[in-house]
C-alpha cells in the first residue's frame, strides 16, 4: 500500500487528504477526472471499500462530483463559506495545534513560515 | 447474500483445534485472517470445506447448511496446499475437475489467464514453481465462480511481483460486490490495506473481529521518553506496550480519547512522536506476552 505516509490516519482519510492535497498543488484541475474506484484501488492496493468510502467523503464535501455512468471529476472550487461546519471544525484543530506549538516554545515568526510555505503549497 | 459460520468445532486426536468460531462473511468484504503458527487457521478452512468433519456447528449459505445441501458447496472455494491431488496433472487437465463441483467454471476465462501470465498448459503442476502455483490456484479460484474464495497463506514465499498481481486480481474481483475473499497470512503487512477487517484467532477461538479502519481511526501509536523509569498508570491501563528500548517506550492505545491525551500530556514526556499504525502492531499488542512491564523494572 502506498499511500501510507507517515500518519496514523484510516487509509480513506489518506486518500481524501491527498487528493485535497494534489488539487491545492494544481496536480488535480477542476474538472479532470479522477480513477474510477477499481482503478484506485488498484493503482494503491488498497480494498476498494476504503477507496469507496473516501470517494464519497469527498463527495459530501463537495470536492469531488460523480456522473452517474461517465466517472468521478474534480468540481470547480467555490470559495467556501468562512462560517461553514467544516471550516469551523478546522479552525478548532489548528488552535489546539497552535497552543501545543506555543508551548514547545516554537517562535511566531517560524510558525507563520511553516503556515505560508504550506498554505502555498510550496512544501508537501 | 452471506455465508455464515456458527459455533464450528473441531478436535483432532483430542486436542481441540478450533472452538465455537461464528462470524459472517458477505460477498465484496476482504476478510484476513490472522494467528499465530500453528493456531489452527488451515484447519478452520478446512472444516470449513467440510474436507473434516466438524463436531459442532455449521456453514451456511444464504441459510442453507452445505453439509445438508451439497450444491451449496460450489459456492465456497479453497485449495488445501498441503493436501491436494493436483501434483501430477498437466494445468490444461485441471479444468475437467473443477468444473465437475464447480458448474460455472469458466474454462475459457481460465485459459485466457493462463495465457496472460505466460504459464504452459502442458506444463505439470509440480514442476511449476512457487510463484506460479500460487498464480494457478488463484486463476483456478476465480474461474470457478465461487462467491466465496479462501486463499491460504497466497503471499507466502513470493516475489514482489507475483504479489501484486495477486493483490490486484483479488481487488478486481471484489470490486463489483459480486465475490468475497477470506485471506489467511502471516506476514500482516500484506493484508494491510487489502483487507478492511480481520479476524484474529487466538487459543482455538476467534479472539477478535476488527474493523481495520475504524480501529485507525480511534488507535494512536505513540513513542515516548518519560522523565523516570516508574511507568505511570495511564499507560499500563490504557495501552499495550510494543516495544521497550532504554527509555523509548512504543505503545498502542486503542481507544484514544481526549482524556487520555490530556492525562499524557500531564507527564510532560520528553518525547512525544505519533507513529504510523500497522497491522502488525494491533498483532503483537493482542498476542505477544505481556513481558514489556517486567522488562523495564
Amino acid at each position: 500500500m502506498q499511500v501510507s505516509d507517515q500518519s496514523g490516519l484510516p487509509y480513506y482519510e489518506q486518500l481524501v487528504l491527498r487528493v485535497k492535497q494534489q488539487i491545492v498543488q494544481g496536480i488535480l484541475r477542476p474538472g479532470d477526472r479522477l480513477p474510477s474506484v477499481r482503478e484506485m484501488a488498484r493503482q494503491e492496493q488498497l480494498n476498494p471499500n476504503t477507496v469507496s468510502k473516501a470517494y464519497k467523503q469527498l463527495e459530501a464535501q463537495q470536492v469531488i462530483t460523480t456522473v452517474h455512468g461517465k466517472g468521478t471529476y474534480v468540481r470547480e472550487t467555490t470559495p467556501p463559506a468562512g462560517d461553514s461546519a467544516q471550516v469551523i471544525a478546522s479552525k478548532k484543530q489548528l488552535l489546539t495545534l497552535l497552543t501545543e506549538i506555543r508551548y514547545l516554545g516554537v517562535p511566531l515568526d517560524e510558525v507563520v513560515d511553516w503556515i505560508r510555505a504550506a498554505y502555498e503549497g510550496v512544501e508537501k | 447474500m452471506t455465508l455464515q459460520v456458527t459455533g464450528l468445532s473441531k478436535q483432532i486426536n483430542d486436542r481441540q483445534i478450533i472452538q465455537d468460531i461464528n462470524f459472517e462473511w458477505a460477498p465484496g468484504e476482504i476478510i484476513g485472517l490472522v494467528g499465530r503458527n500453528g493456531v489452527g487457521k488451515t484447519t478452520l478452512f478446512r472444516t470449513m470445506m467440510n474436507h473434516y468433519i466438524a463436531e459442532a456447528g455449521q456453514v451456511s449459505i444464504d441459510g442453507e447448511a452445505i453439509q445438508q445441501v451439497p450444491q451449496r458447496q460450489q459456492q465456497l472455494f479453497f485449495i488445501d496446499t498441503q493436501y491436494n491431488f493436483l501434483s501430477t496433472y498437466r494445468l490444461w487437465e485441471l479444468p475437467r475437475f473443477f468444473g465437475a463441483v464447480y458448474s460455472r467454471f469458466d474454462e475459457q476465462r481460465y485459459t485466457a489467464l493462463l495465457q496472460q501470465f505466460k504459464l504452459d498448459a502442458n506444463s505439470q503442476y509440480r514442476r511449476l514453481s512457487k510463484g506460479m502455483r500460487a498464480l494457478v490456484n488463484l486463476i483456478l479460484a476465480l474461474t470457478s465462480n465461487a462467491t466465496y474464495i479462501i486463499l491460504d497463506e497466497p503471499f507466502d514465499g513470493l516475489d514482489v511481483i507475483v504479489r501484486e498481481n495477486i493483490a490486484t486480481m483479488v481487488i478486481d474481483e471484489v470490486a463489483d460486490q459480486q465475490k468475497g475473499f477470506l485471506i489467511s497470512s502471516h506476514d500482516l503487512n500484506e493484508l494491510d490495506g487489502l483487507s478492511d477487517r480481520v479476524l484474529l484467532l487466538k487459543d482455538s477461538r476467534l479472539a477478535h473481529d476488527y474493523n481495520l479502519e475504524d480501529i485507525r481511526a480511534r488507535a494512536k501509536k505513540i513513542q515516548l521518553v518519560l522523565n523516570d523509569k516508574v511507568i505511570p498508570d495511564v499507560i499500563k491501563q490504557q495501552s499495550q506496550l510494543i516495544r521497550v528500548s532504554g527509555r523509548v517506550l512504543v505503545v498502542v492505545i486503542s481507544d484514544y480519547t481526549p482524556a487520555v491525551d490530556q492525562k499524557l500530556k500531564a507527564l510532560h514526556p520528553v518525547l512525544f512522536e505519533e507513529l504510523p499504525l500497522t497491522l502488525e502492531d494491533l498483532f503483537r499488542a493482542n498476542l505477544a506476552h505481556d513481558t514489556g512491564y517486567q522488562m523495564i523494572k
